[in-house]
C-alpha cells in the first residue's frame, strides 16, 4: 500500500548523538591506525602471509565501510529500500568487475 | 536538481511531499545515484587493478608510494566524515551557527585532503611516475583523479551550502538538503577507503 | 491551460511586478516554441524525443541505404573503404543511441506517470534536461561530419587499438566518444528520475505489483541504463584520454590491453541489448491484452521474467568476445549463461501467445506490430541461441549471420514493437487516429522489406561473407542474396515514407474525422481513463486504484460465470479533463542552458581548451540558477479565483493525492 509519509527523518531514541558520532570515529580512526601498520611490519612480506595481510585488510576496510554507511550514512535508521538500492549497485559491481578480472587472469599465479 | 522545501503550511489537505516508500525523492535519487557509482568507480579500480604492474620499464606507483603521508591525508577525509556528519545533526537541531561551522570545517578538511593529493602526485611526478609514462600510471592518476574531482565537487556543495545558511535560505527546514550532500560526501569518503586500502597498502605480490 | 489570466494584487498597489527575479524568473510562455523549449511536462518531453528519434531514424536510415546500394553488386566502390567505414559506424551509433533509445524514452516519458497515476515524473527540471543534453550529445556526434574530419569510423563497438590515433587520425572517434559521454549523461539523469517516480510517485492502490507490465519493463529497462551507462563512460573516458593527452591505457606496445576496451565495452554492450529490447516487451505486453480481449497472461512470470532478464544479461558480455582469446574457462562459463538467458524471453513468447490464444482477436495496425514482433523476435532470439554455442559462434561471428541476428531481434523486436506503440497511443497523445488503412500498407510492406533485407544474410553469413567489409569479390556466390537484401531495404524505405505520409496526412484527415475519445481501443490501463489528447494536468482527480487492470474494471466485472459483463459506459466513468487549477511544475530554461554548455566543452576538448572554460561557465551557472530559481512560481498553476491565495513560496510536485481542483467554478 502507498503510505504518506514525509520523508524527513524521524527523531526516535535510535538516532545516535553527536557524541555517538565521535566515538564511531574514534573507531574508525584506529582501523585505519591498525591497516596502516601492517604496511610496517616486515613478517608480512613472507609469501606464505599474504593471505592472512589480505584477509586482515579486506576485513578492516569492509568494517569502516559498513561504520560509515550503516551509522554516518544513517542507513541502520532509514527504510531498507535505500541499502538495498545501494547494496544492488554494490553487489552488481563486486560482482561484475570480479569475473571480468577472472577473464583476464587476474587471480592466477 | 530542485531544492528539497519542507514549507509547513499545509495548504492542501494532504502531505504534499507524499511518497509511496516514505522517502523522499531526492534521498532516493541520491542513493541511486551513488549506486550507480559504485559501477563507475569499480571499473576505474578494476583498470588500475589490471595495470598495476604494467609498468613498460619504468616506475610503478607501488614503487614509490608515501604510506605515512597517504594514511595522514586518509585519516583528514575519515574525519572529515564525522564533521559532515556534525553539521548535518546541528543543522536538523536548528543550531545554524554550529552547523555552519561544521560545514565550514568539513570543506577545509577535504581542502586539506586535496591538497594532499596535489602534493602527492606532483613528488610522484618528479620522481618518475607521470600520466602518460605506462599503463600503471594513467591508471593510477586516473582513478585517484577522479575521486579527487568528486571530492572537491564535493566541497564546491558544501561552500555552496554555506552561502545558503548565511544567506539564511537553509534551515532546520530544509536540513534534508544537508542529509542528502552528506551522503555525498560519505560515499566519497567510502570510495577512498576502499582506494586506500585495495591500491596503496597491498604490496606488490 | 492553467496559467492564470491576471496576476495576484501585489500589497504596494502595483499589479504586477515585471521579472521581479531578473533571469531567475520562471518563464510563463503560453504556446510556442518558448513554451516548448522551457516545458518540463513529461508530455511534452516524450513528443520531442519521439520527433528527434524519428528524424535520427531517417538519418540512420540514410546510411543503411548507402551501406545497401553500395553492397547491391560486387567491386563497387562509389564509396570509399575508409567512407564506407564511416557510415556503418555511424548507422550502428545512430540507430542504436539516437533512433531506438530516444524513441523508447518518447514512451516511457509519456506513459509511465499516466500509468501509474502520476501527474509528473519525480524531477521535471531534470526530464527536461535529459532530452536537452540528449539532443544536444546526439548534434555534436553528427558535427563530426562537418568538422571532425569525418564520421567515426570504428565501428559502433570501437575496438581499440584501431580506435587510437594512430589508425584514427581524424576527428571522428573523438566526437563518438565526448557524443555518447554527453547523451550517457542524459540516460543516467533520465534513468534515476523514472525509477524514483515508479518508486514514490504511484496513485493510491498502485501497488508494485498492479502497475503494467509496460511500466515494469520500463523500470528494470531504467535500473539496467543506470548501472551499465557508468561503465561505458569509463571506457569512453579512458579511450578519450589515450587520444587526448596520451594515456597509456589501450597501447599494446606499452604493455597495455586492448582486451580492456573490449570487456568494458561489452559490460555496458549487453544489458544495453536488453536496454533495447525491454520497453518494446513491455509496449506489447499492452497492445496484445487489448487487441485480444483478454488480460495478459501470467502477469507475475512477465514481470519476473523481465526482472530476470534484467539481472542475468549482466552474466553474458563476454559472448561478444568468443574469439577474441579469453581462454576456454571464460568462453565456456559465457558459453553456458547465454543458454540460460534464452528462457525467461521464452516465457514471455508463451505468454503472447497464450494471451493471444483463444481470445477474440481484432488485427488492428498496432496489433499486427505487435504480432509481427512477436514472431520476428523469435527467429532472432534462435539465432542467438546459435551463437551462445560457443564453437558455432567461432564459425558466425563477425560474418552476416551475426548482422541477421541482431537486426532481426533489434529491428524485428525493438523498432517493429515501437511502431505498433505509435500506433497504439497516437490517438490518445494527438487526439486522432493514425489511419488504419495506410498503416496496415506501413505495415506489410516494413515487414516483408525488413525479412527481405536481413533473412538472406543468415545465408550470406554461413556462407562466410563477412562483416564490416565495403565491397566483396565477385565469383563467391554473394551476388543474389546481397541484390535481394537491397531491394529489400529499399521497401523499408518505402514502408517509412508510408509511415510519415500516414502522420501527415492523418492530421489533416482529422478535421473531419470524430474524435477518438478518451478509450478508442477500449483498453486496459489508466492513461485510457482521461481525455485524448492527455489534458496538461493528466488527471483530474487521482485515480484510488483498486487491482491490476483498474481501468478495465471500471468499464466491466467478471460475472459468476466467469463471463466478463459491461457496467459502465466509458464516457460515464472516464475522467473529462475539466480540472483547473491544478498545481503544475513550472517551466524553466535552465535545462536548455546547461545542455548548451556541454558540446561547447566537447570542442574544447577537441580543439580549444578555451573552449572548456566558457563551457564550463555556461553549464556551472546554468547548475547554480537551476538551483536557486524559485522551486515554482507562484503564480503559476492556479486560477485566480483559487482559494489558495494565502500560499507564498510552494512546494515541488506533489504527485500523490488531488489536485487542488476549485469547487465553485467550472470554467478553465
Amino acid at each position: 500500500m502507498s503510505e504518506a509519509t514525509a520523508g524527513t527523518e524521524t527523531h526516535d531514541v535510535h538516532h545516535p548523538s553527536d557524541w555517538d558520532y565521535v566515538k564511531i570515529a574514534g573507531i574508525l580512526g584506529v582501523l585505519t591506525t591498525i591497516e596502516v601498520l601492517t604496511y610496517f611490519e616486515s613478517v608480512f612480506t613472507f609469501f606464505e602471509t599474504r593471505w592472512i595481510l589480505l584477509t586482515t585488510l579486506f576485513v578492516l576496510m569492509i568494517v569502516k565501510f559498513w561504520l560509515v554507511a550503516r551509522m554516518f550514512m544513517h542507513l541502520k535508521q532509514d527504510k531498507p529500500i535505500l541499502s538495498q538500492s545501494f547494496a544492488a549497485g554494490l553487489a552488481l559491481a563486486t560482482t561484475v568487475y570480479i569475473v571480468a578480472l577472472l577473464a583476464f587472469n587476474f587471480f592466477s599465479a | 536538481m530542485s531544492t528539497a522545501t519542507a514549507t509547513a503550511d499545509a495548504h492542501h489537505d494532504h502531505d504534499p511531499h507524499a511518497t509511496n516508500t516514505g522517502i523522499s525523492n531526492n534521498k532516493l535519487a541520491m542513493w541511486l545515484f551513488l549506486s550507480t557509482e559504485c559501477l563507475l568507480f569499480g571499473a576505474l579500480i578494476s583498470t588500475y587493478l589490471l595495470y598495476k604492474t604494467r609498468g613498460n620499464g619504468g616506475v610503478l606507483p607501488t614503487d614509490i608510494f608515501d604510506i605515512p603521508f597517504t594514511s595522514v591525508s586518509s585519516f583528514v577525509l575519515l574525519m572529515s566524515s564525522l564533521t559532515m556528519v556534525l553539521a548535518l545533526s546541528a543543522v536538523a537541531r536548528g543550531e545554524m551557527d554550529r552547523g555552519k561551522a561544521w560545514l565550514l570545517v568539513t570543506a577545509m578538511l577535504g581542502g586539506v585532503f586535496i591538497g594532499g593529493q596535489v602534493y602527492e602526485f606532483t613528488s610522484f611526478y618528479r620522481e618518475g611516475l607521470g600520466y602518460t609514462s605506462n599503463p600503471a600510471a594513467s591508471a593510477f592518476y586516473t582513478l585517484t583523479g577522479f575521486h579527487g574531482v568528486h571530492v572537491s565537487l564535493g566541497i564546491l556543495m558544501l561552500m555552496s551550502l554555506w552561502v545558503s545558511a548565511q544567506q539564511g535560505k537553509l534551515t532546520q527546514k530544509n536540513s534534508e538538503t544537508v542529509e542528502i550532500v552528506g551522503l555525498y560526501w560519505h560515499f566519497v569518503d567510502i570510495v577512498w577507503i576502499f582506494i586506500f586500502t585495495v591500491i596503496y597498502l597491498i604490496p606488490p605480490a | 491551460m492553467t496559467i492564470i489570466d491576471e496576476p495576484l494584487a501585489l500589497e504596494s498597489g502595483e499589479t504586477y511586478a515585471e521579472k521581479p527575479l531578473g533571469i531567475l524568473t520562471r518563464p510563463q510562455a503560453q504556446g510556442g516554441w518558448k513554451d516548448w523549449v522551457s516545458t518540463v511536462d513529461h508530455k511534452k518531453i516524450g513528443i520531442m524525443y519521439g520527433v528527434a528519434a524519428m528524424f535520427f531514424f531517417v538519418v540512420g536510415g540514410f546510411e543503411a541505404l548507402l551501406i545497401r546500394t553500395q553492397l547491391a553488386f560486387p567491386d563497387q566502390g562509389f564509396l570509399s573503404a575508409d567512407l564506407y567505414n564511416q557510415i556503418f559506424t555511424m548507422h550502428g551509433v545512430t540507430m542504436v543511441f539516437l533512433f531506438i533509445m530516444p524513441l523508447a524514452a518518447a514512451f516511457a516519458n509519456y506513459l509511465i506517470p499516466l500509468q501509474i497515476g502520476a501527474r509528473d515524473v519525480a524531477f521535471p527540471r531534470l526530464n527536461a534536461l535529459s532530452f536537452w543534453v540528449w539532443l544536444s550529445g546526439a548534434i555534436f556526434l553528427n558535427t563530426s561530419w562537418i568538422v571532425g574530419g569525418g564520421g567515426a569510423n570504428c565501428g559502433w563497438f570501437c575496438y581499440s587499438p584501431n580506435s587510437g590515433i594512430v589508425f584514427s587520425p581524424t576527428h571522428g572517434v573523438d566526437f563518438y566518444a565526448i557524443g555518447l559521454l554527453i547523451t550517457g549523461i542524459a540516460s543516467l539523469v533520465s534513468a534515476v528520475n523514472l525509477i524514483v517516480t515508479c518508486l514514490n510517485m504511484r496513485a493510491p492502490g498502485m501497488d508494485l505489483m498492479r502497475m503494467p507490465v509496460l511500466t515494469w519493463m520500463l523500470l528494470v529497462t531504467q535500473f539496467l541504463l543506470a548501472f551499465a551507462l557508468p561503465v561505458i563512460t569509463v571506457a569512453l573516458l579512458l579511450l578519450l584520454f589515450d587520444r587526448t593527452f596520451d594515456s597509456q591505457f589501450f597501447d599494446p606496445d606499452a604493455g597495455a590491453d586492448p582486451l580492456l576496451w573490449q570487456h568494458l565495452f561489452w559490460i555496458f554492450g549487453h544489458p544495453e541489448v536488453y536496454i533495447i529490447i525491454l520497453p518494446s516487451f513491455g509496449i506489447i505486453s499492452e497492445i496484445i491484452p487489448t487487441f485480444s480481449r483478454k488480460p495478459i497472461f501470467g502477469y507475475t512470470a512477465m514481470v519476473f521474467s523481465g526482472i530476470a532478464i534484467g539481472f542475468m544479461g549482466w552474466g553474458v558480455w563476454a559472448h561478444h568476445m568468443f574469439v577474441s582469446g579469453i581462454g576456454p574457462i571464460s568462453v565456456a562459463a559465457f558459453s553456458l549463461a547465454t543458454m540460460f538467458i534464452a528462457v525467461p524471453t521464452g516465457v514471455k513468447i508463451l505468454n503472447w501467445l497464450t494471451t493471444m490464444w483463444g481470445g477474440k482477436l481484432h488485427f488492428t495496425t498496432a496489433m499486427l506490430f505487435a504480432t509481427g514482433t512477436v514472431a520476428m523476435f523469435t527467429i532472432g532470439g534462435l539465432s542467438g541461441v546459435t551463437h551462445s554455442l560457443a564453437p558455432a559462434d567461432t564459425q558466425q561471428t563477425d560474418t552476416y549471420y551475426i548482422v541477421a541476428h541482431f537486426h532481426y531481434v533489434i529491428f524485428g523486436g525493438g523498432v517493429l514493437g515501437l511502431f505498433g506503440g505509435a500506433y497504439f497511443w497516437w490517438p490518445k497523445v494527438f487526439g486522432h487516429f493514425l489511419n488504419e488503412r495506410r498503416g496496415k500498407i506501413n505495415f506489410w510492406a516494413m515487414l516483408i522489406g525488413f525479412n527481405l533485407t536481413f533473412g538472406p544474410m543468415h545465408v550470406l553469413g554461413l556462407q562466410g561473407m563477412s562483416r564490416r567489409i565495403d565491397t566483396y569479390s565477385a565469383g563467391y556466390g554473394f551476388d543474389f542474396w546481397n541484390l535481394m537484401s537491397t531491394l529489400g531495404s529499399y521497401l523499408i524505405a518505402v514502408s517509412v515514407v508510408v509511415f510519415f505520409y500516414n502522420v501527415w496526412k492523418s492530421k489533416k484527415e482529422a478535421v473531419d474525422l470524430p474524435p477518438p475519445g478518451p478509450d478508442p481501443w477500449d483498453a486496459r490501463s489508466l492513461e485510457w481513463s482521461v481525455p485524448s489528447p492527455t489534458p496538461e494536468h493528466n488527471f483530474d482527480e487521482v485515480p484510488q486504484v483498486e487491482s491490476f487492470d483498474h481501468w478495465w474494471f471500471q468499464k466491466y466485472e467478471i460475472d459468476d460465470d466467469g463471463k466478463v459483463v459491461r457496467i459502465a459506459e466509458t464516457e460515464a466513468v472516464a475522467q473529462d479533463g475539466s480540472a483547473t487549477g491544478v498545481h503544475l511544475p513550472s517551466p524553466s530554461f535552465w535545462p536548455l542552458v546547461l545542455a548548451i554548455g556541454l558540446p561547447i566543452i566537447g570542442y574544447g576538448i577537441i580543439f580549444n581548451l578555451w573552449l572548456c572554460v566558457i563551457g564550463g561557465l555556461l553549464t556551472g551557472g546554468a547548475i547554480y540558477a537551476w538551483v536557486f530559481e524559485p522551486v515554482d512560481d507562484p503564480n503559476a498553476g492556479h486560477g485566480h479565483d483559487d482559494h489558495h491565495e494565502d500560499e507564498a513560496g510552494d512546494d515541488q510536485l506533489a504527485g500523490v493525492g488531488s489536485g487542488s481542483a476549485s469547487d465553485d467554478e467550472g470554467e478553465g
